[in-house]
């Protein structure tokens, strides 16, 4: 058998990975404070049989053989999915006019006190609890620098510092947090990120401006995935086409070089 | 099978409910004291293959896992409470709420709802109603032989009527406000009723702090706002097709994988 045939299937294995990528990205499209990923691929098995024998050539040959056949054997490197990196740029800004809205500028974070733990979100959709408390749109508490954030009914403003106001008072201000490793934000569903790292790296925002009445919306770029996607789509097909290929391949071997003629 | 199939129906469905919600809000742009409502969304649930921050090799940490989605979903459809633009009517007994706040009326049921739109009628036993004939919350009952001229509201809600030449208090419109109240349940026909979302309504006077003032002659129009309705109903439109070419895709795949033989 060709070993080789598993090489192809590889490649379309990761290609539907990355359109499972592009699906949740397309799917969020229109999700507030949504980032998109993006499928990373790496070589698989990149190290050559040592037992494979090498192609020699005729004696009258004069090329290298190597330059004719660069490959030997399951040599052949065959590609799988490395990472999902996350693209954490900003989203577009969405006037809303609405108190409750809030997008954050920059690099920060809205810490979430969910009962499984600290939760970072960037979704500004904010919605208060029936005791005015600050919450997300799931109903887990906002928190600030004091604790709960308790806020009455529409008439409270939020500047651009996160200080938030009642009546002209300063009540609390916005716990916003960054890290020095976003990369080991892991996403959780809900709009949510869990930071898996050490904890000593995570550490107040400081280049980030909170925006009352706005919300910030998903960063994930139709254009840029539908491309993304033709891409996956066409190169599946590619290496569908080189499975087909390997199968005539094999039914050659196992047909007409065994074939006996009369 | 392929994932991103039911991905993408997630992010249809979502779509579907936007376009829904526009739908109503734009059949209700001349409703009056509408207040239009908005979906928001959430990312679902991730697989995750690999954890970020797992070490890769002893001594080497990945420093980014492998996470698939699972699509989005509709977190909320949620009332907006802004203000609603001013209409003038010069009718005596159109009431609006200059700011926060709802007037009380009661059901035929007993039971108390809410309600911002003014546009307040008198029955035949005198009494202020809305346009579906429930009573205002006290009530307000306007003595016979009383004109709609001579009927006065001041912006604190007292309501005076002049008979001859005599002014007479007949009584006050009580206002209420919730604590939060995007959590309240519409009920239709411009009725609210209060959740333990929403928390009890509290009841106050208005023209007080977090009671907005009672403005006469004037109703409030609807929130809603049509060419922000339009956008979001074009975003949501190319969004539902968008996931739509994703299952397409996905599709096309699939008979590719089944067409290898």
């Amino acid at each position: 058998m060709l070993n080789n045939i598993y090489v192809p299937v590889a490649g379309a294995l990761a290609q539907e990975r990355a359109l499972e990528a592009i699906s949740n990205n397309l799917a969020n499209v229109n999700t507030v404070g949504f980032k998109g990923d993006a499928v990373a691929f790496t070589l698989l098995n990149p190290e050559p049989n040592k037992n494979y024998p090498s192609a020699i050539p005729p004696a009258n040959f004069k090329e290298d053989m190597s330059s004719v056949f660069p490959l030997r054997g399951n040599e052949m490197n065959s590609v799988g999915v490395a990472t999902v990196e996350r693209d954490f740029s900003q989203g577009p800004a969405i006037h809303t006019q609405n108190a409750h809205d809030v997008m954050l500028q920059g690099d920060g974070f809205l810490s979430v006190q969910t009962p499984e733990g600290v939760r970072y979100t960037r979704a500004g959709d904010l919605s208060l609890t029936n005791d005015g408390v600050l919450s997300s749109k799931k109903g887990d508490p906002i928190m600030g620098e004091k604790g709960l954030v308790y806020v009455r009914s529409t008439d409270f403003k939020i500047n651009a510092q996160g200080e938030i106001f009642q009546d002209g008072q300063m009540v609390d201000r916005l716990k916003v947090m960054t890290f020095d490793n976003k990369k080991e934000l892991e996403k959780v569903g809900n709009n949510y990120y869990h930071f898996g790292g050490d904890e000593k790296t995570i550490k107040p925002a400081a280049n980030c401006r909170i925006e009352q009445g706005f919300l910030e919306g998903s960063n994930v770029n139709a254009v840029k995935s539908m491309t993304s996607m033709i891409v996956a789509h066409r190169s599946y097909e590619a290496y569908q086409k080189a499975v087909s290929n390997y199968d005539k391949m094999m039914e050659k071997s196992s047909n007409v070089i065994g074939e006996v003629r009369a | 099978m392929m994932r991103s199939l039911f991905t993408a129906a997630t992010g249809m469905e979502a779509q579907q409910v936007t376009i829904d919600t526009i739908s109503n809000n734009l059949a209700n742009v001349n409703t009056t004291a509408f207040k239009g409502s908005r979906a928001n969304f959430h990312d679902l649930l991730y697989q995750t293959l690999k954890a970020p921050g797992q070490n890769s090799t002893a001594g080497t940490v990945a420093p980014t896992g492998i996470q698939i989605g699972g699509g989005s979903k509709v977190s909320s459809v949620e009332k907006m409470f802004t203000e609603g633009a001013i209409r003038i009517t010069n009718k005596s007994t159109d009431l609006m709420i200059e700011g926060q706040g709802f007037f009380r009326v009661q059901k035929d049921d007993g039971s108390i709802a809410f309600t911002r739109d003014g546009g307040f009628k008198v029955d035949n036993t005198g009494r202020l109603v809305t346009g579906e004939g429930l009573p205002l919350v006290p009530e307000i009952v306007i003595p016979e032989n009383v004109t709609f001229d001579k009927i006065h509201v001041g912006l604190d809600g007292t309501v005076t009527v002049k008979v001859g030449q005599e002014t007479q208090e007949i009584g006050q419109i009580q206002v209420a406000n919730f604590v939060n109240p995007t959590g309240l349940e519409s009920l239709g026909r411009n009725l609210y009723s209060d959740t333990a979302a929403s928390g009890p309504a509290i009841v106050g006077q208005a023209n007080t702090t977090g009671f907005g003032r009672i403005g006469q002659g004037e109703l409030e129009a609807s929130n809603v706002n049509i060419v922000e309705e339009m956008v979001n109903m074009i975003s949501g439109q190319r969004a539902y097709e968008i996931n739509s070419k994703v299952i397409q895709t996905g599709d096309q795949m699939l008979q590719q994988t089944n067409n290898i033989r």
